[in-house]
């Protein structure tokens, strides 16, 4: 699962498409005269939908902030501590955004900031974020990513080359009702619908078990996870460390004992984050489970972060 | 203008919180109708009497709720009501059942707040990572100018709105810390309460991680399992009923934001407005007040509702708080079962908490953690961030 970016709407279209070059567009009244953030098809202030769009001058104070120690949500792990902030423009209106190059000491609730307009590519959208106004409180802090120098990304095109390869199709072992019980005894899922009766389906988590095979220890590489023998080569880069970043599945169908579960994998994603403590590369692997009858049973996704 | 005094609470239930629930699990149509069937046995009224529900959304029928509710507890209704406001939808289910009563639309109303855990079918897809009370679908303001930002759960809004209090009249931690450490000396006179048997001090509180600053982890909800529900009748009728009758004369609500980015004064709560009606219906002042059950998710809400409400003027809290002992055996008993800071935050039944804080008190039925001479009580609801408020009068009869 991806970050959530902006989707926009017929009716926010053209502040999205003015952030893109960079210009911070309001909508504005033309029977009060206010200007608003977000954009509505109707004033807040008067209800009113004569509406055009005034361009806002971009400057800004920080109405208030907070420094989150903690992800606010799993998708913004890599942006911790985020400076989470509520800028209020000169024109009036509050916009919701995070501070950039500025240390923790010095930032100050009132302190004049100016906008960011951090691009990005891949998503085709552009988020306004904001830093300091005076450029003598700008410094290190959760920077933006344009600021990192380019030879220190693990992102070569070569490792990018690896986006959108996939593995070979392999089919695991025979699902058994034995293997199910096994696993259900393993996990305590006591859950009579997977032990006993006729109609035994297996538990959703089960549904990567039959390609795992035993590796013997003296086999395993360097960071302990297990070749799959599907072929799917992994980028070379320079942090050798993986950790188990999370897990999504999506089911279609029930397994059943008997089932035949053909597995292919491919790389959804790989994209880089910085913190504190260096840059982590982030790998999404789908993988798509076929049964034998040729039915999508379940895809998954699995997040590998290599720092 | 508004309630008479006319209707009543005359009973209720509250299950012991969970951190990791014993029990088998409960879809929440059925976690509804055992909270129903107690509720009722505890305020000694018949099924068949029960003519008024509210609710909150049912997670087996995301439409229709109070008609499946109706059907599966086997009730007519005259009042079937829907309510949709976080952590202030208890208190708004209290003073909407009571209203129905006093218009004479209902006799016996019954509000629920399951917060179990539920069974789980193996086809059930649940989202790797929810989004929670934010909205991330297609359209929703929060979607694209919000959440984009990480601007989304709870903490960072209420850690927003703590340091801008704190820029305007200066943030004394020690103040809030105590609000924690206060409520924590009532949870352990409450054996029901989750954090029972363990006290804590204001420095224990203010040497928990920061989470969002200036929020330590102590001074934010644990969330456990639950669920509470109240029955409210009218005011003869309660007479005939078990325990004392509480009945409700004075109310408010308030809304206008749901994101503290788009709030027109972020210092100005809409509780302020909220508990200036609920005291003018009530007819009574501050003064009058023998205890207040505050919405506590975090220490920061407490303070400002302290300062909204009126109890102290603005800016002043820390001072009002260092001067008073706010657990059930002070000068100024605010959430005397320990609050949700110690006793628990059920869900949606969090905000029950309190209105069964005021009610059991005013009965003379909080045993160890009973306030004395106990007559009147303030209570508040909170939902979103800061953003939907409810205030309560009730009174003993
Ligand atoms: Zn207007």
């Amino acid at each position: 699962m991806k970050k959530p970016y902006p989707v926009p709407t017929p009716d926010s279209r053209p502040f999205w498409n003015g952030l893109a070059e960079q210009k911070i567009l309001l909508k504005h009244c033309r029977d009060c005269d206010c200007v608003f953030h977000y954009p509505r098809v109707t004033c807040p202030n008067c209800l009113s939908s004569d509406l055009d769009w005034k361009q806002a001058s971009g400057q800004g104070t920080l109405y208030t902030y907070t420094i989150s120690r903690r992800p606010t949500h799993p998708l913004f792990a890599d942006e911790v501590p985020q400076f989470m902030a509520v800028v209020e423009l000169e024109e009036g209106p509050r916009i919701t955004s995070t501070l950039l190059n500025v240390p923790e000491d010095k930032i100050q609730i009132g302190m004049a900031l100016t906008p960011v307009f951090e691009h990005n590519e891949k998503e085709k959208i552009t988020l306004l974020r904001f830093q300091p106004a005076d450029t003598a409180l700008r410094g290190a802090a959760p920077s933006a990513a344009e600021d990192k120098p380019a030879s220190a990304s693990q992102l070569t095109p070569e490792v990018l080359a690896y986006i959108g390869r996939v593995s070979d199709k392999v089919s695991g072992y025979p699902v058994s009702a034995e293997e199910i019980r096994r696993f259900c005894y393993a996990t305590d899922d006591h859950n009579p619908r997977y032990l006993s009766g006729e109609d035994i389906v297996a538990p959703p988590m089960f549904v990567s078990i039959p390609f795992d095979w035993e590796v013997p220890m003296d086999s395993l590489p360097e960071d302990g996870t297990p070749q799959q023998n599907d072929g799917l080569v992994f980028p070379p880069l320079k942090a050798k460390r993986k950790l188990f970043g999370g897990y999504q599945v999506e089911y279609f169908q029930e397994i059943r004992p008997g089932d035949v579960l053909t597995r292919q994998r491919k790389f959804l994603d790989i994209y880089e984050r910085s913190g504190a403590s260096g840059s982590s590369v982030f790998m999404l692997i789908e993988a798509t489970y076929t049964n034998q009858r040729g039915e999508k049973v379940a895809v998954d996704i699995n997040t590998i972060i290599n720092r | 203008m508004g309630l008479r005094g006319n209707a009543a609470i005359a009973g209720y239930v509250e299950l012991k919180p969970e951190k990791k629930p014993q029990g088998a699990p409960l879809f929440s149509i059925e976690q509804w109708a055992m909270l129903a069937q107690q509720a009722l046995r505890d305020a000694g009224i018949e099924k068949h009497e029960v003519d008024g529900i509210v609710t909150s959304s049912i997670a087996e029928s995301a439409m229709f709720a109070p008609a499946t509710l109706a059907e599966y507890l086997g009730l007519e209704l005259n009042l079937a009501e829907h309510i949709d406001l976080g952590g202030a939808s208890a208190a708004g289910a209290i003073w909407r059942a009571a209203a129905a009563i006093e218009l004479g639309v209902a006799e016996v109303v019954v509000c629920a707040f399951p917060a179990g855990p539920m069974p789980m079918p193996v086809e059930l897809k649940p989202h790797p990572f929810p989004f929670g009370a934010s909205s991330n679908e297609y359209g929703s303001p929060q979607a694209q100018f919000d959440i984009p930002y990480g601007n989304l759960a709870q903490n960072c809004g209420y850690a927003q709105i703590a340091n801008l209090y704190g820029a305007r009249y200066g943030y004394d931690p020690r103040a809030l810390a105590k609000i924690a450490a206060d409520q924590r000396a009532s949870a352990c006179a409450n054996p029901d309460a989750i954090f029972y048997g363990q006290p804590i001090t204001i420095d224990d509180v203010l040497n928990s991680p920061m989470i969002a600053d200036p929020i330590h982890l102590l001074e934010i909800v644990m969330p456990v399992a639950g669920g509470a529900a109240v029955v409210v009748t009218s005011k003869e009728r309660a007479a005939r009923a078990k325990h004392r009758p509480v009945r409700i004369t004075g109310f408010g609500e308030r809304l206008a934001f749901k994101t503290p980015t788009y709030a027109a004064d972020l210092l100005n709560t809409p509780i302020a407005a909220a508990a200036s009606r609920a005291f003018a219906m009530a007819g009574i002042s501050h003064a009058d007040i023998d205890m207040v059950s505050i919405y506590d998710c975090y220490t920061i809400t407490v303070l400002m509702t302290l300062e909204d409400a009126g109890f102290c003027p603005k800016g002043k809290a820390a001072e009002f708080i260092h001067s008073h002992d706010l657990s059930y055996r002070g000068d100024f008993p605010c959430n005397p079962h320990g609050g949700q800071l110690s006793f628990g935050q059920t869900g949606m039944a969090g905000g029950m908490h309190h209105v069964i804080d005021g009610a059991r008190q005013i009965m003379g039925r909080a045993g160890g953690n009973q306030v004395r001479d106990c007559n009147r009580a303030f209570i508040s609801g909170n939902g979103g961030i800061m953003s939907e408020q409810v205030v309560l009068i009730l009174e003993g009869a």
